[in-house]
C-alpha cells in the first residue's frame, strides 16, 4: 500500500511535545497514557485526569476518525520536536511522521477507551467569569508566580481573586505573614466578585502555555484558552480564610497604578 | 560508499527515547539499507520505527541490499568522525562479509548467505 504523507502545520510537533506532558501512564481505566489525534476534529488531545490539553486548527489526512498513539519520550526531545518541515500520514497500523531526514513510526493504539472529552471542557459561554489577561501581565505574572507565599504548601496554592480587580494571592499557610499578591493591572476581570483557589502549578502551565482568556465558574473547572488552545484544570477550592487586604503586600504590574 | 556526516550520535539519541532505552541495552540492531545516492538507518522495536535518510557519496559497489549491525557493532561507529566507509563486500566460504571502515578501524560484518539458509532448509 503507498503510504500518502500530508504536510501538517509547524505547530504539530510542538503540540505532541506539549500534549505528552499530559498524560499518565499508570491509568488503568482510560488510555490516559494515550494522545488522542482527531480528525475530524483537527485536535490533539490528552489528559492525566488531573488537568486536559487540547490542540486544534490540524487538517490531518483521516478526516473520518480519531486514531490513539501512546505518549513518548521523543516527543519531548528537542532534536525531535523541532523539526520542520513535518509531514504525517497513516498506514494500516501506524502513525507515520516524517520530518527532514527522518521518519518516524508509533503503532495506533486500538486497545482501551480515551474519556469523553468533550463533556469534560467547559463551555466559554457557560462561564459566570472571565479574565482577559494582557500580555506583559502574563510575563510579569510568570515571571513571579514560583516566588509567591504557599509554594512549600500542599498543592503550592494560589488564589485568584477578582473583586474589582485581577489579583493573584499567594498565602503561606506555616508562616502568617507570609501573603502577597500580584495585580494585574492590565487584565480585565468580565462577571461579579469571585474567588478561588487553584494548584500554581496547573496556573503556571496555563500561563506558558500562552494562554489568554480564562472561564471561570464557582465549583467548576477552569478553562484557560488561546488561538487554537484548550487547557482545563480543577480547582482545589474556594479561599479557606477571607482576604485581609491590609496585610498582604502587593505588587502591580504597573507600578504606577497604587491602590 | 561513504556516509558523510551520519548523524549517527542524534539516531542514537532519538532511537534511544523512542523506545525508552538505549539501544544497547535492548540489544536492538540498526539496518542500513543503501538505495542509491542514499543509506537509510533503520531501528524497530515494538511497532515504532525511526529511519534516518542519508546522503551519500557514491552507490554501494558491490551493491548489498541490506545489512544490520547489532547494536554492539553500531555502538562501535563513530558518533562524530566521519565518514564511515561500507563496502566493500568480502565474499568467503563462510559467505559474505561487509567491511564497514571508520578512520583505521574496520569491522568486517557477516552477511547471512541466502544459499547456506537455502542448504538449511533443505535439510
Amino acid at each position: 500500500m503507498k503510504l500518502n504523507l500530508t504536510t501538517i502545520d509547524a505547530s504539530f510537533l510542538p503540540a505532541l511535545r506539549e500534549a505528552s506532558k499530559t498524560t499518565d501512564e499508570e491509568s488503568l481505566r482510560y488510555a490516559l497514557s494515550c494522545l488522542q489525534l482527531d480528525g475530524s476534529a483537527g485536535t490533539i488531545t490528552a489528559t492525566d485526569g488531573k488537568q486536559l490539553l487540547r490542540f486544534g486548527g490540524f487538517a490531518f489526512p483521516w478526516p473520518d476518525r480519531a486514531i490513539l498513539v501512546r505518549t513518548n519520550k521523543l516527543f519531548r526531545l528537542g532534536d525531535f520536536w523541532k523539526l520542520n518541515p513535518v509531514k504525517i500520514g497513516l498506514t494500516n497500523d501506524s502513525l507515520v511522521i516524517r520530518a527532514e531526514r527522518w521518519q518516524f513510526e508509533f503503532p495506533i493504539v486500538r486497545e482501551g477507551r480515551f474519556p469523553n472529552v468533550d463533556a469534560v471542557i467547559p463551555k466559554p459561554k457557560s462561564a459566570s467569569n472571565r479574565i482577559r489577561l494582557e500580555g506583559r501581565d502574563r510575563a510579569f505574572l510568570l515571571d513571579l508566580l514560583p516566588q509567591l507565599p504557599g509554594g512549600n504548601d500542599d498543592f503550592q496554592p494560589l488564589t485568584l481573586d477578582l473583586n474589582g480587580h485581577v489579583a493573584v494571592v499567594g498565602r503561606s499557610r506555616t508562616v502568617s505573614q507570609d501573603r502577597a499578591a500580584v495585580i494585574l493591572d492590565r487584565s480585565v476581570h468580565l462577571g461579579p466578585d469571585f474567588n478561588g483557589t487553584f494548584d500554581r502549578v496547573f496556573l503556571q502551565r496555563a500561563l506558558e502555555l500562552g494562554a489568554e482568556e480564562f472561564y471561570l465558574t464557582p465549583e467548576g473547572p477552569l478553562l484557560a484558552t488561546a488561538d487554537n488552545l484548550q487547557y482545563v484544570c480543577m480547582g482545589i477550592g474556594n479561599a479557606s480564610e477571607a482576604i485581609d487586604w491590609d496585610s498582604i503586600q502587593r505588587i502591580h504590574s504597573r507600578p504606577t497604578v497604587r491602590a | 560508499m561513504h556516509l558523510p556526516q551520519p548523524e549517527l550520535k542524534r539516531f542514537r539519541s532519538l532511537a534511544n527515547a523512542l523506545f525508552g532505552k538505549k539501544l544497547l541495552a535492548l540489544d536492538n540492531p540498526v539496518d542500513f539499507i543503501p538505495r542509491g545516492q542514499e543509506c537509510f538507518l533503520r531501528a524497530e522495536r515494538a511497532g515504532c520505527s525511526i529511519s534516518y535518510r542519508a546522503a551519500v557519496d557514491s552507490e554501494c559497489e558491490p551493491p548489498f541490499k541490506a545489512v544490520r549491525l547489532s547494536a554492539q557493532d553500531f555502538e562501535r561507529l563513530p558518533q562524530d568522525n566521519g565518514p564511515i566507509t561500507f563496502g566493500p563486500v568480502e565474499s568467503t566460504e563462510a559467505g559474505s562479509r561487509l567491511m564497514v571502515t571508520w578512520n583505521r578501524i574496520v569491522i568486517r560484518h557477516s552477511i547471512p548467505s541466502i544459499l547456506s539458509h537455502r542448504r538449511h532448509n533443505r535439510q
